[in-house]
């Protein structure tokens, strides 16, 4: 990862150590497979050959990726689903994003919201958002685009967003489902509320993937299959960050929309996994609107002066809201953040300030989920057996440690995204 | 004069026209239209719209707004998650039924005393009203949680071919309140009521008991809109962030309403939530984004605005211009 600082330990890392590195490199290369013959193009970040995962094929896909590619995205390769059909699909969906693309016809495709592929091919993809109107759900589009068109069998994509109102979105789905296109990638804003389009459309033989641990009840059977972080996990991860840096005092959960099952899933499990000497003294929904964060947080702000730390998922929400509310109410940025996102934004907010009580702690903006949904819908068209859930494991960076402000990459965006940089500038010039 | 007589049908014949022309285009040019799947699900997802739009109409006729429906829908849906729980079947739905419509009963009267006891603007009344339910829905189910009957969504969503049995209940129900509005006399009150409130009064009648059923029926209306809600919903979300206050004025709008009151019809309303329906139905159809949905309601909204009140502008231009040439004419006699 470009910009990315190595820790102070790794400086002085003894000569035996090296050695041993170079071993098991070597190991690592042995394994290497043959070219999934793909016309591979390297990631902005990956410069160097890299070495290929590799655990099969089947249902036309090439369970493989490149190990510097799921770090790129996940930050190490390791952090793929530990469940072997979970990892295989996972293997499958990551390792596509190597493969060449007509960019743009991609950037084409994400400006109309939508496009005919030009392959001819017969199946339609759609990805159907209930609320699309911010950076991380724009980044997520283009990454699914991105992904059909690496599917000659895609002959069209298309984009639907309901502007989180429920009657376009249900009206969104159920002409989906009457024009019967062949798979739907989703993320649920609604939550269990969009249980019927969802099982009406796995009804009508349409798989339906949701993404970013888009949960809604019963995946398997309302739905094929959910792709994300086990948001549990994150909470208890952000419950251990905040138990050992704040210690003691006052913090604050912010989520989404309200009821949304990312928020909903790590702040149920933050919240009982606390020190009791730490003070949960707000749950306020954001809508991932920063405008909104800086309402919200000001309003916190006015009423626990002292507050320590907040848990979060949008890290550009906090770098743009957050921070003005903190810097209205002429308070210094002195804060423990938990974060979901690693958007390049906040990453460059925390070393511009250089502000020593200010700890940052970020996992992956997981866009690139949504590769992994579209490829369990494919291969569940060609009749694979996919799990109800692909689980991805999560590590928590700091900031301090690993550097989220990436050189060269617009500030909307999340760098461990996989869209190649040449777009991204493009997408946000 | 003859113009002005054939301009309630305006309209009428307008949102027809609209439908037709629609309807028709989108037959031609997309397969999926015209099958029967999709036409049900056009006038079921029609429903809730169409039941809190002719709400509206009456609170409109009255000269007010009621900007709470759509967040008493959401509390409603939540509501039915209690009341007709999964378990819940056969005639044991109907209490469960009867609370919603107690909801929206109770939420009427408390609109309705805010606006008439408390002299409250009915959109501020309405406002506080709709941040109560918001946050009351919010303190019920902080999630969507709580599946809701599947005997009570077969039961209101049943359908005769694709037609939900419903709907043609509730195109009874517009009609019958056309008839009600145009052809009795408490009808004539409620629009007299809406054009001239003081003069109505000095006339007799009972100017603060329509304004306060208008509000309770706005209420009733959008709790039932609720109940066909909760069948789509099917769970008791919270968060349906929903666009019903304002689609349910446009709808009573476009179908022939006068903002400043004493004018709409119920058949009118009907048919411009179908219009928006079938709009919501076709875009996605051709892949087009919903932001031309939202602008076209804007722009039609503002065309029929002009074009219902063009009428009585015309009448008005006629009456100033002879007044003008009848001064006139008085002025060269005089000169002569």
């Amino acid at each position: 990862m470009e910009g990315r600082k190595e820790p102070e330990v790794s400086r002085r890392r003894p000569l035996a150590a090296g050695v041993l590195t170079l071993v098991l490199l070597g190991a690592m290369l042995a394994l290497v497979s043959a070219s999934s013959g793909s016309t591979a193009k390297p990631q902005a970040a990956a410069q160097k050959p890299s070495a290929i995962i590799s655990t099969g094929k089947g249902f036309g896909e090439v369970y493989a990726a490149k190990a510097s590619t799921l770090k790129h995205t996940l930050f190490k390769a390791k952090l793929i689903p530990k469940e072997k059909i979970a990892r295989n699909i996972a293997l499958a969906g990551l390792g596509r994003a190597d493969r060449k693309v007509n960019e743009a016809l991609a950037l084409k495709c994400w400006k109309n919201n939508g496009c005919d592929t030009g392959t001819k091919g017969k199946l339609t993809v759609a990805y159907i958002e209930q609320f699309g109107e911010n950076v991380y759900r724009q980044m997520s589009k283009m990454e699914f685009i991105l992904q059909a068109l690496t599917y000659p069998q895609v002959g069209k994509i298309v984009y639907s967003s309901a502007h989180l109102d429920f009657n376009k979105a249900f009206a969104d789905w159920k002409a989906a489902i009457a024009q019967g296109v062949d798979v739907i990638v989703t993320y649920p804003d609604f939550a269990d509320a969009m249980i019927p389009v969802m099982k009406e459309a796995t009804d009508a033989g349409i798989p339906v993937a949701t993404y970013a641990w888009g949960y809604v009840t019963d995946p398997g059977k309302n739905y094929l299959t959910v792709v994300g972080e086990d948001t549990c996990v994150t909470g208890k991860t952000y419950a251990y960050v905040m138990n050992n840096r704040v210690k003691s005092g006052k913090i604050a959960f912010l989520g989404g929309f309200a009821g949304n099952p990312l928020s909903e899933g790590w702040q149920k499990c933050e919240g009982p996994a606390l020190r009791s000497s730490i003070d949960v003294v707000a749950k306020e929904p954001t809508d991932w609107n920063p405008s909104k964060v800086q309402q919200v947080v000001a309003g916190i702000l006015a009423k626990h002066p002292d507050i320590k730390g907040w848990s979060y998922e949008y890290g550009l929400g906090m770098a743009q809201g957050a921070y003005a509310a903190y810097r209205a109410a002429g308070k210094p940025f002195d804060t423990v953040l938990t974060l979901r996102t690693d958007d390049v934004g906040m990453g460059c907010l925390f070393n511009q300030l250089k502000n020593p009580k200010l700890e940052m702690y970020y996992t992956s903006s997981f866009n690139s989920h949504i590769r992994v949904a579209l490829t369990a819908g494919m291969m569940k068209l060609k009749g694979a057996k996919i799990p109800p859930k692909i689980v991805f494991p999560i590590e928590l960076q700091n900031q301090r440690v690993r550097d989220s402000c990436v050189k060269g990459y617009p500030q909307e965006a999340s760098a461990t995204s996989l869209i190649p940089l040449s777009l991204l500038k493009k997408m946000y010039p | 004069m003859k113009w002005s007589r054939f301009s309630g049908a305006l309209p009428l014949v307008l949102m027809t026209l609209l439908i037709v022309a629609v309807g028709t285009f989108a037959t031609v040019r997309q397969d999926a239209f015209l099958t029967s799947f999709n036409l049900n699900n056009l006038l079921l997802l029609a429903m809730p719209l169409a039941l809190v739009s002719l709400g509206q109409t009456c609170a409109l006729l009255v000269g007010g707004f009621d900007v709470s429906v759509a967040a008493l829908m959401t509390f409603c849906v939540v509501v039915a998650s209690y009341t007709m729980t999964y378990e819940t079947s056969g005639w044991a739905l109907l209490p469960g039924g009867l609370v919603l419509v107690a909801v929206g009963l109770g939420t009427g009267i408390f609109n309705a005393v805010l606006i008439r006891v408390l002299k409250l603007p009915s959109i501020i009344a309405t406002l506080g009203t709709l941040s109560i339910l918001e946050g009351a829905s919010l303190l019920l189910r902080d999630h969507p949680e709580g599946p809701i009957s599947s005997d009570a969504v077969s039961g209101l969503t049943k359908s005769v071919s694709f037609v939900p049995i419903a709907f043609i209940a509730v195109v009874v129900l517009a009609v019958a309140g056309d008839v009600w509005l145009y052809r009795t006399r408490t009808g004539l009150a409620t629009r007299a009521v809406g054009l001239d409130e003081t003069s109505s009064r000095r006339l007799g009648m009972a100017t603060g008991r329509i304004v306060f059923f208008a509000f309770v029926a706005c209420s009733v209306m959008a709790s039932l809109a609720g109940l066909y809600l909760a069948a789509q919903v099917q769970i008791g979300s919270p968060i349906l962030d929903i666009g019903f206050s304002l689609e349910s004025i446009a709808c009573a709008v476009l179908g022939g309403a006068a903002l400043s009151g004493g004018k709409g019809s119920f058949v009118g309303t009907l048919l411009a939530a179908l219009f928006l329906s079938l709009f919501d139905n076709i875009l996605p159809l051709f892949h087009q984004p919903t932001e031309y949905s939202q602008i076209t309601i804007g722009v039609l909204i503002l065309l029929a605005l002009v074009l219902y009140s063009a009428p009585d502008l015309l009448a008005r231009f006629r009456t100033s211009r002879a007044g003008v040439g009848r001064l006139r004419s008085a002025e060269g006699d005089a000169a002569g």
